[in-house]
C-alpha cells in the first residue's frame, strides 16, 4: 500500500466517524439509534454521489470483515447476566433456540418457494 | 501540559487489555480457520472464552475489563455506519428481490422476536430481560443501541444476538434439507434475516450470490427492526 492509499484510508475512516457523529447529533431529535441514523445519512450521501469511493469500500470491507472483534467485549459482559439468570438460563436459551429454529424454517421455506416461482417466470420469458 | 493529561487518560492497564483483546482475536481467528470455519469455533465465542479465562487468572473484575476496552465499544458506532456501503451495493438486489423478497425478510424478522418474547412471557422473567430478546435477529451494534432505547439490557441483548447467530448457522445445515431449500439465494436470504452477520459469513461460504442476498437481508432486517422498535415503544410504550 502506498502512502497515498494510507492517507485515503485514514480519510475514509474519518468519514465513517464523522457520519457517526452526525447520527449522534441527529439522535437528540429523532428517537432512533445513533449508529442507524449515521448509516442512513451515509447511504443517502452515497445515493447522491452515485458510487462508492475505493478507499471507503476498502476500509468498510476491512472493518466489517473483522466485525467479530468488536463483539468480544459485549459477549464477555453477557456472561454476567447469564450467571444472574441462574437456573432460568435454560428456559431463556430455549426461547432463543426455538424462535431461531422456527423463523429459519419459515424464511428458507418461503424464500425457496418465491425464488422457484421467479425462476420459472424468467425461463418462460426466455422461451417466449 | 496538555499531552501529559492525554497520556493519563490512556492508562497502561487500558493499553495492556486492548492489546490482549487484539491478540486474543487474532488467535481466535486462527483457531476458527484451523477447524475449517466450523461455527462452533466462531472467533467471538473462542475470543470471549479466552478473555474470560485471562480475566479469571489475572483476577480482573468484569466491570474493570469493560472500562479498559471501552474504545472498542466506541468504535462499534462508526463500524455500524460502514454497513451503508454494502447496503448501497445491494440496492439492485433489493430491487430484484421485490416485494415478495422483502416480505420474507419482514416475516422472519417479526416472527423470531415475537416467539422468543411469547415464550419468556410464560415464565417469571423481568421486563428488561424480555425486552432484550426483541433485537435477537439484528446485527449487534444496531441491537445494542435499539435495546438501550426501548429499555432492555444491552449487554444481554449482545449475548442473545451472538447465540442466535451461531444457532442459526448450526440449524441451517439441516433446516435447508427439511424445507428442501436448495436455491442459494433463498439460503442467503434466510441466513441474513435470522442470523445477521454470523449467518452472512456462512452465506459467503456457500457462494457469492448467497452472500449478496444475506448481506441485503442483514441490512434490511437490521434497519427495519432498529426503526420500528423504538417508534413502537415511543407510540405505545
Amino acid at each position: 500500500m502506498s502512502k497515498n492509499d494510507v492517507g485515503k484510508s485514514v480519510l475514509a475512516l474519518i468519514t465513517l466517524i464523522l457520519f457517526w457523529f452526525l447520527g449522534n447529533g441527529l439522535s437528540h431529535y429523532v428517537a432512533l439509534p445513533a449508529a442507524l441514523l449515521g448509516l442512513l445519512l451515509l447511504f443517502i450521501g452515497l445515493l447522491i454521489l452515485g458510487r462508492v469511493p475505493k478507499a471507503l469500500e476498502y476500509v468498510s470491507q476491512f472493518l466489517l470483515g473483522h466485525l467479530s472483534f468488536f463483539f468480544i467485549p459485549p459477549l464477555v459482559a453477557a456472561w454476567f447476566y447469564a450467571e444472574q439468570l441462574g437456573n432460568k438460563l435454560w428456559l431463556f436459551l430455549f426461547a432463543i433456540m426455538f424462535s431461531t429454529f422456527v423463523s429459519l424454517c419459515l424464511t428458507s421455506w418461503l424464500g425457496q418457494r418465491f425464488f422457484k416461482q421467479s425462476k420459472k417466470t424468467v425461463s418462460q420469458d426466455e422461451k417466449g | 501540559m496538555e499531552w501529559q493529561s492525554m497520556l493519563q487518560l490512556v492508562s497502561l492497564e487500558q493499553l495492556v487489555w486492548l492489546s490482549i483483546t487484539l491478540l486474543v482475536y487474532v488467535l481466535a481467528v486462527w483457531i476458527f480457520k484451523y477447524f475449517s470455519r466450523n461455527v462452533l469455533f466462531h472467533p467471538i465465542v473462542v475470543g470471549a472464552i479466552l478473555i474470560g479465562g485471562i480475566g479469571v487468572v489475572s483476577a480482573t473484575p468484569l466491570q474493570d475489563y469493560q472500562l479498559f476496552v471501552s474504545p472498542i465499544n466506541w468504535m462499534l458506532g462508526p463500524v455500524t455506519v460502514a454497513l451503508a456501503i454494502p447496503l448501497y451495493q445491494q440496492v439492485r438486489q433489493i430491487y430484484s428481490a421485490g416485494i415478495k423478497g422483502l416480505l420474507v425478510i419482514v416475516l422472519g424478522g417479526v416472527v423470531a422476536p415475537l416467539l422468543a418474547v411469547g415464550w419468556l412471557s410464560l415464565f417469571d422473567f423481568s421486563e428488561a430481560i424480555k425486552l432484550s430478546v426483541l433485537t435477537k435477529s439484528i446485527t449487534t451494534p444496531l441491537a445494542v443501541d435499539t435495546t438501550n432505547i426501548i429499555g432492555g439490557l444491552p449487554e444481554l441483548a449482545a449475548g442473545v444476538v451472538v447465540v442466535t447467530g451461531i444457532l442459526g448457522v448450526i440449524f441451517s445445515q439441516f433446516i435447508f434439507k427439511l424445507t428442501r431449500c436448495d436455491d442459494t439465494r433463498a439460503q442467503g436470504l434466510a441466513l441474513g434475516t435470522v442470523s445477521h452477520a454470523i449467518g452472512t459469513a456462512r452465506a459467503h461460504q456457500i457462494d457469492a450470490k448467497s452472500g449478496a442476498f444475506s448481506t441485503m437481508a442483514l441490512c434490511v432486517n437490521g434497519i427495519l427492526t432498529a426503526i420500528f422498535l423504538p417508534l413502537a415503544f415511543l407510540l405505545f410504550g
